[in-house]
């Protein structure tokens, strides 16, 4: 980005902002000491998971040493690793493990709950599926889950969105998920949204068709003259050494101070975010799916178009649901296909019916388990692929130049949680990404409980950290109403907190 | 097949030489090396990174400079331009906003976040990053910078950019030797980065400020302390010198597991420290000892045998392995995925570890085809080695460094112990080595290098060039090199008395002037 020197001199004596369609709490990020808001992304993948080819390893194999470690000091790689297109992504991740929607078995009267089969309040009892809505809500399952409400418990991005409100809350799916009780948002009456597919559709919700950049071009915030200032600096003592050189060690410092010159007069210093979004620029991509191929693209699509409205202020919260359990697309993906060619006939071949609704009760063969879990690592390169378009966007309001991942906290799960379809409340799969460390800690592997024990940990405490990480610090609790109050679905996780 | 002869042992440099090709110096045989500046390494650079702000801080992924020689660290290469400037730039923002991000503990406040943490940060961050003690007038400078951008933007913005101004300047990313004798801080650093690759630690600073560091005994007495710290060194120099950074390529051409790859270099890596620098090895123990350490998995890949679990020192068959040329790391980065590495072993010994010249066949030139021609297509390695060595286009390159590379023959290419190739014919490792005699065993061959004055002669011309960032030429040719060979030879190849001797050398503290063209 080329800026003119008249606009350099401009900003000398206050930073500028093109605050002119700025919501007022993009306005308000100037007076803060710690820079960009924090924007909060939900993404879910379906088809639950297998706990133990979820989490990383150390290189040699086994359990992580520690409840507490670092990221890079373990693995994605081995075999059938879930989590392998995460690699990569280590630094901007923490994997939580041992997180349990320990609340949908809440109501038991006697005996461990999870133990007992005790009443959940929902007619459907231990159906998987049911329970979906519990993940963001924190709430129980209602008694007729057909109804279209979360008996009246709102989902955790609804809640956000009514505290912290921009334009539009961005609710996406790849795929229809067909049914009320499959989606992830329910709004502030517990009303089940109906995720918008077409990622088309969805930039409209965000950015209304005469929406044009605050200041077409500009950054929101300009750090030029800083970039400038820092770079005198450093001119300055080049040229001190400079002058007590002669031959080809000046010529080295010659060098040196032309390409950092270079940097400067080239935008090539602070990475200015920018919105440059406009109302005309929808999307090419539409919803249309047709084949597993395809998954990829819309998933794109629709992560593109929130980080682009989060960047330019017309949205904060979001969901985004990257498939559910039909139409299947996981049985064409061709990893899946060549691991169950021995087992199945691939023309009939179902991926949910056939693994995952009896992947734990059928035992798990070595050849099984390749194709569950091909299935869902082919998730997770849909969530590296939402990484990576957030990442490429840099954030207009970071003063130190991340990107809208880095000030975006992302919350990556499953439907279901480690033991399968139908009793899916222990050891959800969790993960926090983005952020940039500033609110919850990123880059680590935090084992939340005993895995192997009785004792749970309610996600409860994750959306409640969650909240908090959003600057809602006098939320201490989030979830069913018949709960609150209650000491162990209540507080942040503090393994979690910065 | 064609080509010209071998050049002569030891006498072919490459490099400059302060006496030979291409002389750098005032007068012929002057060893002194000219006023410069030169860059910290991209290992240095983020050692030094790590040391200022603590463990995690990001990693800037700056290329390597063109080596020389197999040396990638050399002075004259070591620029920033246009073609890395940005990724400097790049990785200093990285790490400042990193540092920002963990707040009290990288700063180094309690708290972070007001005006007397920037005070905080003053008092230690440009002394210890520039290596040197720095003036209130360099301090009062970097405040009024902070103080400005604060007067703009967030204190975030403005603390970074102090921290990002302190990184980028000359004085954190070079090592500056500027004085025709070096000054007390010069000195240490160059003594610390010589032999520990890092910045000088605080009882060397200590000297700087209170001792005679251009005092040979002195700098005697800090290198003897500093040895214990050296393992980066020689990891460093013995990888680069042995052209050794093609084992992950090769390991995967011949179908090596990443495991045992990994665990190869693990091997290597706790070899050269155990040796040279907890047990105080000579160069022999380096090239010939009968043990290593390694993990499991490639014990069993050697047919050694392994007491549990981890690295552990193991117990090698003295007749079949011994030393780092007998070792993983090295056979497999010299292997290839083909019938024999007669050649690729045969010629890294003969060119890069004993400094000779060869030349490659000319372009064009089927190499495989010619040889067909000669021997016919059922040859066996030793009728090829022997027709290849006899050949009038062939022979004056391949006849000396043949011969060596045979005796590695019974090393697969993936460094597993063979007695037959895979066709079932017998490996055939028995050979005449020019001026060293007959060998059948590779770790004899390894042992007899030691020894060899030829060898010896390249290993100190390498390892100044890699000290010093700039090839010094033969020790025939120069003092400095030839009284550090004359020392190793005196103390029985014991390389800390090697390093003592570079180190006591007048030429390593005087600087000449070079004047502008």
């Amino acid at each position: 980005m080329k800026l003119s020197r008249r606009r350099l001199g401009a900003v000398i004596g206050g930073a500028t902002i093109g605050a002119a369609l700025l919501p007022q709490w993009m306005k308000k990020v100037r007076a803060q000491a710690a820079g960009a808001p924090v924007r909060f992304l939900a993404v879910r993948s379906p088809h639950g998971v297998d706990r133990d080819y979820w989490i990383p390893r150390p290189t040699g194999g086994g359990e992580p040493g520690s409840a507490d470690m670092d990221l890079m000091e373990l693995t994605f790689e081995y075999e059938n690793a879930i989590l392998s297109p995460l690699t990569d992504w280590r630094s901007k991740i923490t994997v939580l493990d041992g997180l349990d929607t320990q609340i949908v078995k809440g109501n038991n009267t006697s005996g461990p709950s999870y133990q007992s089969g005790g009443q959940t309040r929902g007619t459907y009892g231990f159906h998987g599926h049911n329970e979906q809505g519990t993940v963001l809500t924190g709430a129980q399952p209602p008694g007729n889950r057909d109804s279209g409400n979360y008996d009246n418990h709102p989902s955790l991005d609804f809640y956000l969105h009514d505290r912290l409100p921009a334009p539009a809350l961005l609710t996406a799916s790849v795929e229809g998920t067909g049914l009320p009780w499959k989606n992830m948002s329910y709004d502030a009456n517990g009303v089940s949204r109906t995720p918008t597919t077409d990622p088309q559709e969805v930039f409209r919700q965000a950015f209304p068709e005469d929406f044009v950049p605050p200041t077409s071009g500009e950054p929101a915030v300009d750090y030029s003259a800083g970039e400038q200032l820092v770079h005198t600096y450093g001119e300055g003592a080049l040229m001190r050494l400079r002058e007590r050189l002669v031959g080809k060690e000046r010529d080295k410092i010659d060098a040196h101070m032309s390409a950092m010159a270079s940097l400067v007069q080239g935008g090539g210093g602070l990475p200015a975010g920018m919105c440059l979004t406009s109302g005309t620029d929808v999307p090419t991509r539409n919803g249309d799916v047709g084949s597993s191929a395809a998954v990829l693209e819309v998933a794109r699509a629709h992560a593109r178009t929130i980080g682009q409205a989060f960047a330019c202020g017309r949205a904060r919260n979001a969901t985004l649901q990257i498939l559910n359990d039909y139409p299947n697309w996981h049985s064409d993906q061709p990893e899946v296909q060549a691991a169950i060619s021995a087992l199945y006939d691939a023309s009939t071949f179902r991926y949910h019916e056939n693994l995952v609704h009896d992947y734990w009760m059928d035992g798990m063969g070595d050849a099984r388990r390749a194709a569950y879990t091909a299935g869902l690592r082919w998730n997770a390169t849909h969530f590296a692929a939402v990484l990576e378009e957030l990442d490429a966007i840099v954030d207009p309001l970071d003063p130190m130049g991340g990107t809208i991942l880095d000030n975006t906290i992302v919350f990556w799960h499953n439907e279901f949680g480690h033991n399968g379809h139908d009793q899916q409340e222990s050891r959800h799969p969790a993960i926090i990404a983005g952020g940039g460390g500033k609110t919850l800690k990123t880059g680590r592997y935090l084992r939340l409980r005993n895995i192997e024990s009785d004792d749970r940990v309610a996600h409860n405490r994750l959306l409640v950290s969650i909240a908090q990480a959003m600057g809602l610090s006098d939320v201490e609790y989030f979830g069913d109403r018949d709960f609150e109050g209650n000491s162990f679905y209540s507080g942040p996780l503090t393994q979690l907190m910065v | 097949m064609g080509g010209g002869g071998a050049g002569a042992s030891n006498g072919g440099t490459n490099g400059g030489g302060n006496g030979g090709t291409g002389a750098v110096g005032n007068e012929p045989g002057d060893p002194r090396i000219a006023q410069r500046i030169w860059r910290l390494s991209p290992e240095q650079l983020n050692a030094e990174i790590t040391k200022l702000f603590g463990a995690g801080a990001p990693v800037i992924n700056v290329p390597d400079t063109a080596s020389e020689n197999g040396i990638v660290n050399i002075a004259d290469n070591a620029v920033i331009d246009l073609g890395n400037a940005s990724i400097f730039a790049d990785g200093m923002r990285a790490v400042a906003n990193w540092v920002v991000e963990q707040g009290d503990g990288a700063t180094r406040c309690t708290p972070y976040g007001d005006s007397v943490c920037v005070d905080m940060l003053l008092g230690w961050l440009p002394r210890e990053a520039f290596r040197r003690p720095v003036s209130p007038a360099e301090i009062a400078e970097l405040r009024e910078l902070f103080d400005s951008l604060d007067a703009t933007y967030e204190y975030d913005y403005a603390f970074a950019g102090l921290i990002r101004a302190i990184l980028l300047a000359p004085d954190f990313l070079y090592r500056i030797e500027l004085n025709t004798v070096l000054e007390p801080f010069e000195i240490a650093n160059l003594l610390a980065f010589a032999i520990t690759d890092e910045a000088p630690d605080d009882e060397l600073i200590d000297s700087a400020e209170n001792e005679d560091l251009a005092s040979p005994d002195v700098r005697e007495a800090q290198a003897r302390r500093l040895v214990a710290k050296s393992e980066k060194v020689w990891q460093r120099f013995f990888w680069e010198w042995l052209h050794m950074s093609t084992l992950y390529s090769q390991g995967a051409e011949v179908g090596l597991p990443d495991q045992i790859v990994d665990q190869m270099e693990e091997e290597y890596r706790t070899f050269i420290r155990e040796v040279i620098v907890t047990n105080h090895g000579t160069l022999r123990d380096v090239l010939s000892a009968p043990y290593t350490w390694a993990q499991p998995e490639l014990a069993a890949h050697y047919g050694a045998d392994h007491p549990g679990t981890g690295v552990q020192r193991i117990e090698l068959d003295p007749m079949q392995r011994g030393g780092i040329l007998t070792q993983g790391a090295w056979l497999v980065s010299h292997g290839k995925d083909g019938r024999d590495n007669v050649v690729r072993r045969g010629m890294n010994i003969f060119k890069d570890a004993m400094c000779n010249n060869t030349l490659k066949p000319p372009p064009g030139v089927d190499v495989e085809a010619e040889l067909v021609k000669l021997v016919g297509e059922n040859a066996t390695v030793r009728e090829v080695v022997d027709a290849r060595g006899s050949a009038a286009a062939c022979g004056g390159c391949h006849q000396l460094p043949d011969p060596m590379g045979m005796v590695f023959e019974t090393f697969r290419s993936d460094a597993s112990w063979q007695d037959t190739y895979p066709d079932g014919m017998p490996v055939d490792s028995e050979v005449t080595v020019t001026g060293l005699g007959n060998f059948d065993n590779a770790r004899l061959l390894s042992e007899a290098f030691a020894d060899d004055e030829a060898f010896q002669r390249c290993f100190v011309q390498r390892f100044t060039h890699f000290i010093a960032g700039i090839d010094l030429g033969s020790p025939a040719m120069v003092a400095w090199s030839e009284e550090t060979h004359a020392r190793l030879v005196e103390a029985d190849g014991d390389l800390e008395e090697m390093l003592v001797a570079i180190v006591r050398h007048p030429a390593f503290v005087e600087r000449r002037t070079e004047e502008a063209p």
